[in-house]
């Protein structure tokens, strides 16, 4: 269980130990989400295939959560070389969405979205066009060097709002913020 | 039930601007959150079958990334991630942020299902 998303790996001396580091924190990720959908928090979601791209590993999971929001997790595993060794640098975006209350509405009902996808038409909940919003964004790109919890920030929904400092700095301190507001609607 | 951190619960500093459009859901700043780690985690044999199960096909996966990268594509003119990337940091619109990742994830798919 991380309390911590982790910024790097470790120093790996092949790429063997490089695949099976992004494996683990692959595994452990869905775990976790896995365990926010036991207890009620998470209706449903769905895991992006884990893909490479040059030096990068790219992988997204995207759910329901409770009420009919929407969460989309993006991570980005890159591969740096030095010398003779490996360095993997962890870059992840998590935004809770609220999107149209029509597609919020079908979005309560959902059940297993393997088998819904298509039909619910769930790329509609992460689009701004079809009028979804960005509730929170937790990220650690570090463009916010005074955010007090670098690389580590979270923004409140609409544009240019100020980085404040984060507490969640992983996928379970994402899913127990959300948690905590759900339990106060 | 098993606590593993614990923090000073939720300050609530006024609700979010943003947060009346979302009814039923009260949105607060904090400056600290409770960590409660609770519930059933998945067994590693679980965690195997949920990535079997839960992740999406090629296809599917591009099907979905094909229609939300059409919308950013007319809200943006591009779907090139790095001209995503430099508005962004122009405009620190969250949502362009969040579409960079899109379309990374989109071009690697196009990549591999070719």
């Amino acid at each position: 269980m991380n309390l911590v998303f982790e910024v790097h790996s470790p120093v790996f001396s092949s790429k063997d130990d490089v695949k099976k580091w992004v494996n683990q924190k692959f595994r452990e990720i869905v775990a976790e989400i896995e365990m926010f959908k036991r207890m009620g928090v998470v209706i449903d979601y769905v895991l992006f295939p884990l893909l490479q791209n040059g030096n990068k590993f790219l992988w997204n999971v995207r759910g329901v959560i409770k009420g009919g929001t929407g969460f989309s997790l993006g991570v980005s595993f890159e591969v740096n070389k030095f010398g003779e060794n490996y360095l993997v640098l962890v870059k992840m975006g998590f935004s809770w969405v609220s999107p149209h209350s029509k597609t919020r509405q079908r979005l309560t009902s959902v059940k297993n979205l393997n088998t819904e996808f298509r039909s619910k038409k769930f790329w509609r909940a992460f689009s701004e066009k079809e009028g979804s919003r960005i509730l929170v964004r937790w990220d650690n790109y570090p463009h916010h060097p005074d955010s007090g919890s670098w690389p580590f920030h979270k923004h409140f929904g609409g544009q240019k709002v100020p980085a404040s400092p984060s507490q969640e700095q992983s996928v379970v301190g994402f899913f127990e913020f959300i948690k905590a507001h759900l339990g106060k609607s | 039930m098993k606590k593993k951190k614990r923090k000073p619960t939720i300050v609530p500093v006024g609700a979010h601007p943003s947060v009346p459009a979302m009814p039923g859901t009260v949105v607060q700043r904090t400056t600290h959150i409770e960590i409660t780690i609770s519930g059933p985690q998945p067994s590693p044999e679980e965690v195997d079958k949920l990535v079997k199960d839960k992740t999406l096909s090629l296809g599917d996966a591009l099907e979905f990334y094909e229609a939300l990268v059409e919308d950013i594509r007319e809200m943006y003119g591009t779907d090139d991630p790095e001209e995503l990337m430099r508005l962004a940091m122009e405009s620190e619109d969250l949502w362009l942020e969040e579409h960079v990742h899109d379309l990374e994830m989109y071009h690697a798919l196009k990549q591999r299902s070719h």
